[in-house]
């Protein structure tokens, strides 16, 4: 096998997530109960049998560090395997925050250099998917391409949120589009790039010499195709998620409960177990009078009320009369006795008080931030204190960390947002 | 904190463990899972870590590969580092007195080479056949108070059980008068734990005195009633959740106390430590319900998907339970595949089984023992080995047994009646 390594994009917020990435990046947000999103690429990394991942990070490092530990989870830990966490540094002259996903790349060229590979996969470590890298690999190869692009056909309204190409009968992509309006094509670029490495070198340089975005995608990958470079697409079929916004991120949530949910076992996924990060392992105790249905739950629950249709995460406490429907609980929670918390989002050690109610009334769309939150769910940020009693309506934002006396009314109305 | 030259623990962990039969016929006792995702030695190994203790001498003999396997270099428990450590101690050849081991005793008196590299002070004796929480440090600290020689750990059990223990009798003060090892019509119902600090130097004199001399192999038949009169003997009361999971019925009622925190055995708060299961290309996923499951006073480990109505049972990971089928009062081990329609009651169904759909287990009310270990399944409860296939439609009665790896679509039993052992 030709030497590979991979650079995984780790280091964005993702503005539209608010609270939920107010302390921590995407790649670091919890999914499906017990991972979090950068465990999907790293598993797909680990399964394609390449050896050196270097994850460029930026944003509030600090979970996605814990988390990544010395990359033993996904086996890289060996006389030749490496995952490095790459953060921003202050060199000589040359080095300064990452101004973009290109300029992150290339503040890093030193490390692609020391393997000295052929190829280089860039990828992002937002998205949830399952890829098998090995057959665009191969026939990146077989069309001697300088750049393959993963593409996924989607749906002729929603091809203006992603970058979009039009490919020819060799593959070879003829049109590059980034988040046109009206775009040509339907194929949407996944973010997974496969680049030799002299060509990505090259760009880089030439993009850091010349570029203004200092974005891949917005800079790089146009100008190749300009150019007539040899840029050659990789169709996938599987399932996959950009999760970009609040009412997304939810959705893709409970897509894993759905009637076409992903095969979990089947994606071979892994993550940190360690104790402190994202499990423990002591099992579930569902107590005489639990109630759970059509749910994901993890080890570490205490349910003594009652789960619909909801994924739940390590560690979390449901007392006596409490229900949690359509929601997404994060690890830590505490839902106290009679509370109802009915389509929501709660980030970690949200404590919800006694007979308190999330998700009351119509869904209105959230009031100042209706492009992410619209379709209802309340979302509660980091280790918020929701006070016994309080109902608080739909589409609402709590901030991390409020407490009592932060909470105004004894109601929150729909589309509300809750800020010190 | 106790450094291994102030407090080594020498854990024996070499156990047969015959009266759990087939669930310790491949794996030593301590190695047999417990309470949906341990081993019956986290407890101890646990109990160590949350003692601040630093080097474990683990004492091996009995199919030691899962056990080793699974405490492989400590690390779960803390046990790694410059001054930390855990290192298996198994039976070896190449010296005068070796053999395999005789006794617990023997165990350690061969093993008095490692104990002299770290020249410690105090050696505790344990054993990692235990379902217990014990803060070691505090019963270490009362020996040194005391100045005892030798302290014994004790908790009373019911009378009629002191026939299973060594029980001893003690003065107010914790002296300890009086000895008898399994005995019947015993005179004290303080029965000892099996967990014992020794001052090293005694511990050494009288293991070279005992076993030295080939007088005797254990510690509760030859050693602690040997130091009687002439040693300080101290009684170190116990009175938290404690069960030697040595019988069938011991080990599906103690798996049952995990179900009740009020039972004293409480997984939430003891904070057990395991080594996670790495056989797997991926982490287990999360566990699934079904949207018709219903799971009631259950422990489900990870990855279980639930399909069908769970109640009074344990779960490890991985275990399916299909539509429209009940398991109850049962343990099901890892990746255990339970059919559509299947009904388990009052069973314990080890690693990787196939119950067909429709297939019952365990149900009825008869009070036939098995015929063949009557001793060992004489409480209605069926034990299902390892990788155990039951066909669609076969039913299994009560107190039977079905040996690790039987296949019974081979076999076209359509019944297998209550007290009935397959073996092959």
């Amino acid at each position: 096998m030709k030497k590979i390594i991979s650079l995984v994009l780790a280091g964005g917020r993702v503005d539209e997530l608010l609270v939920l990435t107010a302390k921590r990046p995407k790649s670091a947000l919890p999914m499906w109960g017990m991972y979090r999103i950068i465990d999907f690429v790293l598993s797909n990394m680990m399964h394609a049998g390449i050896e050196v991942v270097g994850v460029l990070s930026q944003y509030r490092p600090y979970s996605l560090v814990t988390h990544l530990a010395n990359g033993e989870p996904w086996d890289y830990v060996g006389r030749s395997r490496a995952l490095r966490i790459l953060s921003p540094f202050k060199g000589a002259e040359d080095s300064d925050w990452y101004k973009g996903t290109a300029d992150a790349l290339y503040q890093n060229l030193n490390f692609i250099d020391r393997y000295a590979p052929e190829m280089v996969v860039v990828a992002s470590g937002d998205h949830v998917y399952a890829m098998d890298y090995r057959p665009m690999l191969k026939q990146h190869l077989a069309t001697g391409a300088d750049l393959t692009i993963a593409f996924k056909r989607v749906p002729r309204e929603q091809a203006h949120l992603y970058g979009t190409a039009v490919l020819d009968e060799s593959g070879r992509v003829g049109t590059y589009q980034e988040k046109a309006k009206n775009p040509e094509g339907d194929l949407a670029s996944l973010t997974v790039y496969v680049f030799n490495t002299g060509c990505l070198m090259e760009r880089l340089k030439q993009n850091a010499r010349e570029g203004k975005s200092f974005q891949i995608y917005s800079e790089i990958i146009p100008r190749m195709i300009e150019e007539k470079a040899r840029v050659f697409g990789w169709l996938f079929d599987g399932y996959w998620q950009y999760a970009r916004t609040l009412d997304a991120y939810y959705a893709t949530n409970m897509d894993i409960l759905g009637k076409d949910a992903p095969d979990l076992p089947a994606w071979q996924v892994r993550t940190n177990l360690n104790p402190g990060t994202m499990g423990d392992p002591t099992p579930a105790l569902f107590c005489p009078t639990a109630k759970a249905s059509s749910s994901l739950v993890c080890c570490d629950l205490v349910l003594e009320g009652t789960v619909e249709h909801s994924i739940v995460s390590p560690g979390v406490l449901i007392e006596r009369r409490a229900v949690v429907r359509d929601s997404v609980i994060m690890h830590g929670c505490r839902i106290e006795e009679g509370a109802i918390v009915d389509r929501a989002i709660l980030d970690k050690n949200v404590r919800v008080g006694k007979g308190a109610r999330l998700g009351c009334g119509d869904p209105v769309p959230n009031r100042l931030h209706p492009h992410t939150l619209s379709t209802g769910v309340t979302v509660v940020g980091k280790g918020a204190w929701i006070p016994a009693g309080l109902r608080i309506g739909r589409s609402c934002i709590v901030y991390p960390d409020m407490r009592e006396s932060d909470f105004p009314q004894a109601e929150i109305p729909s589309g509300a947002v809750v800020s010190p | 904190m106790r450094s291994a030259r102030d407090a080594l623990v020498m854990l024996l962990a070499g156990g047969v463990g015959s009266r759990l039969n087939i669930l310790a016929s491949e794996r030593a006792k301590p190695a047999v899972p417990f309470g949906g995702a341990f081993r019956i030695i986290d407890f101890t190994l646990s109990n160590i870590m949350h003692s601040g203790l630093e080097v474990v001498g683990l004492l091996t003999q009995y199919r030691p590969l899962s056990l080793m396997d699974h405490v492989r270099n400590g690390e779960p428990w803390d046990l790694m580092g410059r001054a930390r450590g855990v290192r298996i101690l198994p039976p070896q050849t190449g010296k005068e007195d070796a053999d395999w081991y005789k006794g617990t005793a023997d165990a350690i008196y061969q093993n008095l080479a490692f104990m002299q590299d770290y020249e410690p002070d105090k050696v505790l004796v344990l054993s990692g056949d235990h379902i217990y929480r014990m803060d070691y440090e505090q019963m270490i600290a009362a020996h040194e108070a005391r100045r005892a020689d030798v302290t014994v750990a004790a908790m009373p059990v019911p009378w009629d059980e002191t026939h299973r223990f060594g029980v001893m009798v003690a003065e107010d003060d914790g002296s300890i008068t009086d000895f008898q090892e399994k005995v019947k019509n015993a005179k004290s119902n303080l029965a000892s734990m099996g967990v014992y600090v020794f001052n090293y130097t005694v511990l050494v004199e009288e293991l070279r005195a005992v076993v030295g001399a080939r007088k005797g192999y254990d510690f509760g038949k030859d050693i602690i009633p040997g130091t009687l009169g002439r040693r300080k003997l101290l009684c170190y009361p116990f009175t938290g959740y404690w069960r030697d999971v040595g019988t069938i019925k011991s080990y599906h009622e103690a798996n049952m106390d995990c179900l009740n925190p009020n039972s004293g055995l409480d997984l939430q708060t003891w904070e057990i430590r395991t080594a996670p299961d790495f056989q797997h290309p991926a982490d287990r996923p999360p566990t699934l319900l079904g949207s018709v499951a219903s799971v009631t006073s259950s422990l489900v480990g990870r990855g279980c998907v639930i399909q069908g109505e769970v109640a009074q049972s344990v779960l490890f990971p991985g275990v399916r339970v299909g539509r429209g089928a009940l398991v109850r009062d049962s343990i099901v081990m890892q990746d255990t595949a339970v059919g559509d329609g299947c009904q388990v009651e009052y069973s314990i169904i080890d690693k990787r089984c196939e119950l067909g759909a429709g297939a019952v287990i365990g149900t009825g009310t008869s009070t036939t023992k098995n015929r063949k270990f009557p001793s060992h399944l004489d409480c209605g409860i069926s034990v299902v080995g390892k990788g155990v296939v039951i066909p669609g439609g076969v039913r299994v009665g009560k107190n039977c047994l079905i040996y690790p790896g039987v296949n019974l679509t081979r076999r076209r039993l359509q019944i297998v009646e209550d007290g009935e052992t397959i073996m092959t």
